[in-house]
């Protein structure tokens, strides 16, 4: 045994550049597949932490007894509780506004406007604590200690109070008021417990405490799981469901992992693991081939099978040993510099701003180590290695030591070839390739593989244009004005879409207003939504807080939705007689647990009537540009016979040469309301550019880590064949074949490959690709819509693979060349 | 040996100390699983007193109730108990899973339990692995004693004590006695063999005295003066002038065949006529000394393709001479009775006639030189004998004139083989 | 014709030493040697005597450490690598111990790759003399691995003999061979050198190999002998 392991390592010193070339396929398989599993860490710390930015809390119970307070802080499930009283409106002209206590009850629960940067929370029945933008708001110095006067009025109700108080401390100010128009923030300021005692003794105040919290088990239980333990937790203390509401974002990201994410990072890792195999495989299966007489004299010295299964077990181990934890290194390493600069550098692109504040705080701190990963990576690393050694030991084992001494390297079974009357450099070359037409295949293959996985990819991500990504919330034009709005908000109402309809934001006048400015060539009412409810119970109701927005179709629109159709059919004239509709988001009809057949008695909101409609559905479509769920045809939209404009998008086309002047007057109109919101096609493109790149470049940085890893394969068998080749090289030097002829045959062995490859990627891989395109388009991916043509990347890949060739070929000779002849000629191998 | 014993370990050593461990392991979780025990009672304890306390506190009238309620096993107040605290969680089909205040005990009594388990696999593991290794060790000391007896080293013999504190009592005298018998036989075998040695050489001593005492009588006897002396010498000057003949005519066909005078007629022949030729020639001459010629074809026997191996393009007579040369020294060397050997084998290209007497032989320096021009070899009994030196080196130009060669090889028996390759096809001429 | 013009290879003070100081090793050592025009020369000696380094540098396979290598009247050692691989092909026949055939060419792709090298025209029926000759005619689509021992060496020689080299250098021809094989390839080898009126040099250990030459050099330490 110890033997053998002497004997490994001295084969693995003797073979230099394979042992290298293993160490590096293997090295890289793991760099991938760790970094890739970082990253994905990094991703769900990311979103984890996202989720934490805002509040840790699971539910929100809106009690309605004073004695359940209590019942439901000695709970045997409650973590830890925190409750938020509103006791009072302050009233300041327009401010929007409200006097709160709050208590945390039970240590654990966090909120991040809650923390103090100064002071303390109010103790005494004249203190106060806020933002400091909210003492500036009222006209006060914002400074511990300072007065404030307040008018409010308690519980909302009744006599305004006046009352002067001292400013206990200052919570963090959040940089909000510049994003969000005045009249939609809602400031809250903290008082203390005992103002609140001293109203309630006087009758004035009827406490109506809210209590958050969290329950047990967050780390091991489902969501399904804490969402029951919270419904029992409420039902015990005697709360209905509909007092309830569950954190539902936060849980989700805490308690589901991120399935997509893991999908793809397992998806990843078996292509990369698929790759490596077969990389080190055929490095191993070349390196048996070529060394079959020594496995043959190691045997008839008796060695048993066993034992060169050791052999070539070792070899593999020791490299393992070497290559494994380099490249979880690295493998970490490289996500964990990486990923804070990704996260910056898409601070830098126009997202969701209010999200990337929070980022720029938390992408220093992203945990992304996990040691069962660790430990799984190496462990699928060493199973890769393992299983590419299989076949290669078998093969070994098979060798007998007679038919090893006269081994003249794997000819092909023919005894006679037909051959050619002239020799020329290209027979020698063609001679050698067919000599070995296994090896020569399977490192084609390998290579073509990965170049058809590259081509294939880069087809599909070719495709993804930023217009397509920025079509999805402009549909026409280049603007778009949209009105924002709530289904069902039920804290302020009048953010509600059937509550916004009433003041007809978008009335002739102004649209009449928009068509007016310099430079805007059309204006276009896009098809508006109407909020519909639903007494049966449905999940796809429940998911939407019971109201659900509507929409409509044309005939036009049809073909449109018949390409896309999964299942039903439409028919336009049936669908408008019975009131049929169609549903278009495949993914959550499976969801909500929805059938074609469904009947709906709904509820339509317009404004402050209420039209009772009943609707069937009867078709699933996928397009891509509704928003609502669901859509009805024209015909029966308009027998709704609706009082007020359903509309809640606008489309404008400009003139392009007046872009810039229209979108600064668009943004001063839109900024006039603050229900509506412009989207301008540049931001959209560069959001969607923004969007792709994120997906391109680390999905190509892992594309060209794969082909690296298939190049090694190159490498190997190139490499091999000159090595074992070394003395018939000699000979053919000695039979009068000069340096360049050497050279040239070489880089047309090495050519051979290359062209092998590209013709494969050329061919397999576009037909892939375009295949890949048809379905990722079907899936939606990345709103693709036509297939672009990788050209850039495809002369990319040519050049790269050539150069790589060239390289390869030149190393080799120089190599070859270190040698005199007549050692070349003498080497036995 | 002495190195493959230092690896062994005691069984003892083996057992005992991973045996402490897990002893002390298990005890160690007992303890603890007692401490967990004696925990959660002293919680209980703690627990009624603090109810108790709350209770009677609030309404001292309870005691008897509660304390009944303490004491009696068939929980009769149950029911309503659970009916207040349901609402705070409790209900009678919670589990230990799920109260935070055994979970985390549980958790860790899981881990200890898993722990523990690990903790023995690799107590195993390790035991396991050592009695391995000692059986491995002992397997090795087995072998490379037997290869110590197969070597015929028996040393160790004299250091069996260190091996007895870990092998088997039983088993290691009777291998001692096994080496011992061993060694014995061997020493009685080389004794033996000595004997037969000196045997020889004390025969051949005593032989060497006589036999050269028998050649001095025999020359002795030989130079007596008389007429028939004078006869033998007369006879012996005839015998010169043949020699010189045949050496003068032997010399003609050098110098035509050097000056091309001579052409080779290369025509179709069969190899078996000029061999019979050759054969034919010395006939007489064997006769004389009782020396029989064989001449061995194996493809004649299996007469596969008679045209092709025995039909060459050969001139007739000037081959049959150049054999008839070698011939004539086979004769001329080869002891009286003896036989001479043509062998013939078809090779691919060539014909190869192999000619092998039983004469003196030619020593390894004269390989080359046996061929050139008036060479005769040193050794007394050709130059004793008539010859020019000249047959071998006439043979040579024939047989390459006609793309053939000739070589000359040592017999297994004491004499030569000459080699003759005559090539099967026209091409190479 | 005089007798200096008649040789075709000589050398002067050929010289190939290994190493320095106390390892140095003299492989070959002020060796003279004079090869006429279609001789048959023979270099006997044991192994380890210098014979192949010799060889090497007769063959411009090596480059000597001094001295001069003197081919048809040119001196080869002062000539570059290119220049060599020319010589090599057109000037110079190789035969192997170890035949040293090309694996993955078949015979008569292996006997014409010298021509093919140097981009010859085939002389056809000049080739196909040769593999008549050394019986190799319904052998000649075969993989080199299919053939014997003998038949690999007669390839051999066919490619040595098909570039129509002023010299045939053969390093123990026959070492790989039985006797009988062996004999009868060197018999064909003399005889075909002959025939296409080749130089030939053959080192060789055996001495029984030797005597077919016309002339036999011994060589031992490096050093001429004889």
């Amino acid at each position: 045994m110890n033997m053998i392991f002497r004997m490994a390592l001295s084969k693995l010193r003797y073979h230099k550049s394979r042992t290298l070339l293993t160490g590096i396929a293997i090295m890289l398989t793991t760099m991938l597949l760790m970094a890739i599993g970082t990253s994905g860490f990094a991703m769900l710390d990311m979103n984890r932490q996202l989720a934490l930015a805002q509040s840790n809390y699971h539910a929100v119970f809106r009690l309605e007894e004073p004695g359940q307070l209590p019942v439901l802080s000695k709970h045997i499930q409650v973590e830890s509780l925190t409750t938020i009283e509103s006791f009072a409106q302050i009233i300041n002209g327009k401010m929007n506004g409200s006097l709160n206590y709050y208590e945390p009850v039970k240590d654990g629960i966090y909120f991040s406007n809650l923390e103090l940067t100064e002071g303390h929370f109010p103790e005494k029945e004249d203190e106060i604590c806020s933002l400091p933008s909210f003492f500036e708001r009222i006209g006060a110095e914002p400074v511990v200690g300072g007065k404030v006067t307040l008018s409010f009025r308690v519980n909302g109700k009744g006599e305004i109070q006046t009352r002067e108080f001292t400013i206990s401390g200052l919570l963090i100010d959040r940089d909000v008021s510049t994003v969000i128009s005045d009249s939609r923030i809602v400031w809250g300021a903290y008082v203390s417990k005992a103002l609140l005692t001293s109203y309630a003794e006087a009758g004035l105040y009827e406490a109506d405490p809210t209590a958050y919290l969290r329950v047990y088990g967050e780390d091991m239980l489902s969501y399904d799981e804490i969402e029951d333990k919270i419904n029992s937790t409420a039902s015990d203390i005697g709360l209905d469901e509909e007092q309830i509401s569950c954190n539902k974002e936060y849980l989700f990201t805490m308690t589901t992992p991120d399935t997509d994410t893991f999908a793809i990072i397992a998806v990843i890792s078996l292509v990369v693991i698929l790759f490596s195999t077969l990389v080190i495989y055929s490095i191993y299966y070349v390196g048996v081939i070529t060394d079959v007489q020594e496995i043959g004299k190691l045997k008839a010295l008796g060695a048993s099978r066993r034992q060169i299964g050791r052999l070539l077990f070792f070899q593999g181990g020791i490299v393992c040993v070497f290559a494994i934890p380099l490249g979880l290194l690295i493998g970490y390493l490289l996500p964990y510099f990486l990923f804070p600069q990704v996260i910056r550098a898409l601070n830098a692109t126009a997202l969701e701003s209010g999200q990337l504040d929070h980022l720029k705080g938390l992408s220093n701190q992203l945990h992304m180590f996990s040691l069962p990963f660790l430990l799984i990576t190496a462990a699928a690393v060493l199973i890769t290695v393992c299983v590419s050694l299989l076949k290669p030991i078998r093969m070994a084992g098979k060798v007998s030591p007679a038919e090893a001494i006269r081994y003249q390297e794997n000819t092909t079974d023919c005894k006679s070839r037909k051959g050619h009357h002239t020799v020329k450099v290209s027979t020698l070359t063609w001679a050698n390739l067919s000599r070995n037409r296994r090896r020569t295949v399977v490192t084609m293959f390998t290579m073509g593989l990965s170049s058809v996985l590259f081509i294939c990819v880069a087809a599909v991500l070719n495709s993804c244009r930023a217009e397509d990504l920025a079509r999805r919330s402009i549909q026409e034009g280049e603007f778009r004005i949209s009105l924002d709005y709530s289904h069902h908000d039920k804290e302020y109402p009048e953010n509600n879409l059937d509550m916004l309809v009433q003041q007809d934001y978008f009335n002739e006048s102004f649209l009449e207003q928009l068509s007016s400015i310099d430079g805007v060539e059309s204006v276009k009412r896009a098809p508006g939504n109407i909020l519909s409810s639903t007494d049966i119970e449905s999940a796809l109701y429940e998911d939407a807080d019971n109201r659900l927005s509507l929409s409509y179709f044309t005939r036009e629109d049809i073909p449109a939705l018949n390409e896309e159709l999964v299942s039903g059919d439409i028919d336009y004239d049936r669908m408008t007689a019975n009131n049929e509709v169609i549903y278009t988001h495949a993914y959550s009809f499976d969801i909500y647990g929805l059938a074609l057949g469904d009947v709906f008695p709904l509820t339509l909101h317009d404004g402050d009537r209420e039209i009772p409609f009943t609707v069937t559905l009867t078709a699933l479509s996928q397009p891509e540009n509704y928003d609502a769920l669901v859509i009805m045809t024209k015909d029966s939209w308009d027998n709704l016979g609706l009082t007020y404009d359903p509309t809640t998008d606008i489309y404008l086309h400009v003139n392009n040469a007046q872009y810039d002047n229209v979108k600064k007057t668009l943004q001063d109109i839109v900024a006039k309301n603050e229900h509506f919101t412009l989207y301008s096609l540049d931001e959209e493109m560069s959001i969607g550019r923004a969007g792709i790149s994120l997906t391109k470049y680390p999905v190509y940085l892992i594309l060209v880590l794969i082909a690296v890893i298939g190049f090694m394969n190159l490498i190997n068998t190139m490499i091999t064949s000159v090595i074992t080749r070394k003395r018939e090289l000699g000979i053919l030097q000695a039979l009068g074949l000069s340096n360049r002829q050497l050279v040239r045959m070489l880089s047309a062995e090495g050519m051979f490959f290359t062209v092998g490859t590209l013709f494969i990627s050329a061919t397999l891989g576009h037909v892939f690709g375009y295949l890949f395109f048809v379905y990722a388009k079907k899936m939606h991916f990345m709103s693709l819509t036509s297939y672009h043509f990788p050209l850039l990347e495809t002369i990319l890949l040519v050049l790269v693979l050539l150069g790589g060739q060239t390289a390869i070929t030149l190393y080799i000779n120089k190599k070859v060349e270190k040698e005199s002849l007549i050692e070349r000629i003498r080497s036995q191998e | 040996m002495k190195k493959s014993m230092n690896g062994l370990i005691s069984i003892k050593r083996i057992y005992f100390p991973p045996a402490g461990i897990y002893l002390l392991f298990a005890l160690f979780i007992s303890f603890l699983g007692f401490g967990f025990l004696n925990h959660q009672y002293t919680q209980r304890l703690k627990q009624l007193g603090n109810i108790t306390g709350a209770v009677l506190s609030e309404d001292p009238s309870m005691e008897s109730t509660l304390l009944s309620a303490m004491q009696d096993t068939t929980y009769p107040y149950l029911a309503e108990g659970f009916a207040t605290l349901k609402q705070y969680g409790y209900r009678e089909s919670l589990t230990m899973y799920e109260d935070t205040q055994y979970r985390s005990s549980l958790g860790a009594f899981l881990f200890l339990i898993l722990f523990f388990l690990l903790i023995s696999l690799i107590i195993f593991t390790v035991c396991f692995h050592l009695l391995d290794r000692n059986r491995k060790l002992q397997e090795k000391w087995l072998q490379n004693i037997l290869e110590q007896f197969l070597s015929e080293d028996y040393s160790f013999l004299e250091h069996s004590e260190e091996i007895r504190q870990v092998c088997d009592e039983s088993f290691l005298d009777t291998f001692l006695k096994l080496g011992h018998k061993l060694r014995l036989k061997t020493q009685a075998l080389s004794e033996e063999r000595d004997n037969t040695k000196t045997l020889v050489t004390d025969i051949s001593h005593q032989l060497k005295t006589p036999v050269s005492a028998l050649k001095n009588c025999l020359t002795m006897s030989m130079e007596a003066e008389s007429i028939k002396e004078q006869n033998a010498f007369l006879q012996r000057c005839a015998l010169q002038l043949t020699k010189l003949e045949s050496l003068m005519e032997a010399l003609i066909n050098i110098s035509r065949l050097e000056t091309s005078i001579i052409t080779l007629h290369q025509e179709k022949t069969s190899l078996s006529d000029i061999l019979i030729d050759a054969v034919n020639t010395v006939y007489v001459k064997a006769m004389q000394k009782d020396i029989s010629v064989e001449v061995i074809n194996p493809s004649e026997d299996s007469a596969g393709n008679p045209e092709d191996s025995s039909f060459l393009f050969l001139d007739r007579k000037w081959t049959a001479e150049a054999l008839v040369n070698i011939l004539d020294n086979a004769v001329k060397y080869s002891p009286a009775g003896s036989t001479i050997m043509i062998r013939i084998h078809m090779l691919y290209t060539f014909v190869r006639i192999e000619i092998e007497d039983a004469g003196i032989g030619i020593p390894k320096e004269e390989y080359n030189k046996i061929f050139k021009r008036f060479y005769r070899g040193p050794h007394p009994v050709i130059q004793q004998s008539e010859g020019s030196g000249v047959g071998l080196y006439l043979s040579r130009k024939i047989f390459e004139e006609q793309g053939g060669s000739i070589m000359v090889k040592p017999s297994l028996r004491q004499g030569s083989i000459f080699v003759v390759q005559l090539p099967l096809n026209l091409a190479l001429q | 014709m005089n007798e200096h013009s008649n040789i075709i290879l000589k050398t002067e003070n050929l010289c190939k030493y290994y190493g320095a100081g106390d390892n140095l090793v003299k492989a070959v050592d002020c060796v003279n040697l004079a090869i006429k025009q279609g001789e048959f020369l023979s270099i006997v000696g044991k192994s380890g005597s210098g014979k192949s380094t010799l060889l090497h540098m007769l063959g411009a396979l090596d480059n000597p450490t001094s001295g001069s290598v003197w081919l048809d009247g040119e001196n080869i050692s002062s000539f570059k690598e290119n220049r060599l691989s020319q010589i090599r092909r057109r000037k110079i026949g190789f035969i192997f111990q170890s035949y040293n055939l090309i694996p993955s060419l078949n015979v008569w792709e292996n006997i014409v790759l010298p021509l093919g090298l140097d981009n010859k025209e085939i002389d056809t029926s000049f080739i196909q003399d040769i593999v008549k000759t050394l019986g190799l005619d319904n052998k000649i689509k075969n993989l080199p691995n299919t053939l014997s021992g003998g038949q690999q060496q007669r390839c051999a020689i066919a490619r040595a003999i098909a570039a129509k080299p002023s010299i045939i250098l053969a390093d123990e021809p026959t070492g790989n061979l039985d006797t009988k094989t062996g004999d009868e390839v060197m018999a064909l080898l003399k005889a075909s050198a002959k025939k296409y009126g080749q130089t030939l040099v053959v080192i060789t250990h055996n001495e029984e190999i030797a005597q077919m030459a016309d002339r036999t050099v011994m060589i031992a330490d490096g050093k001429v002998v004889e």
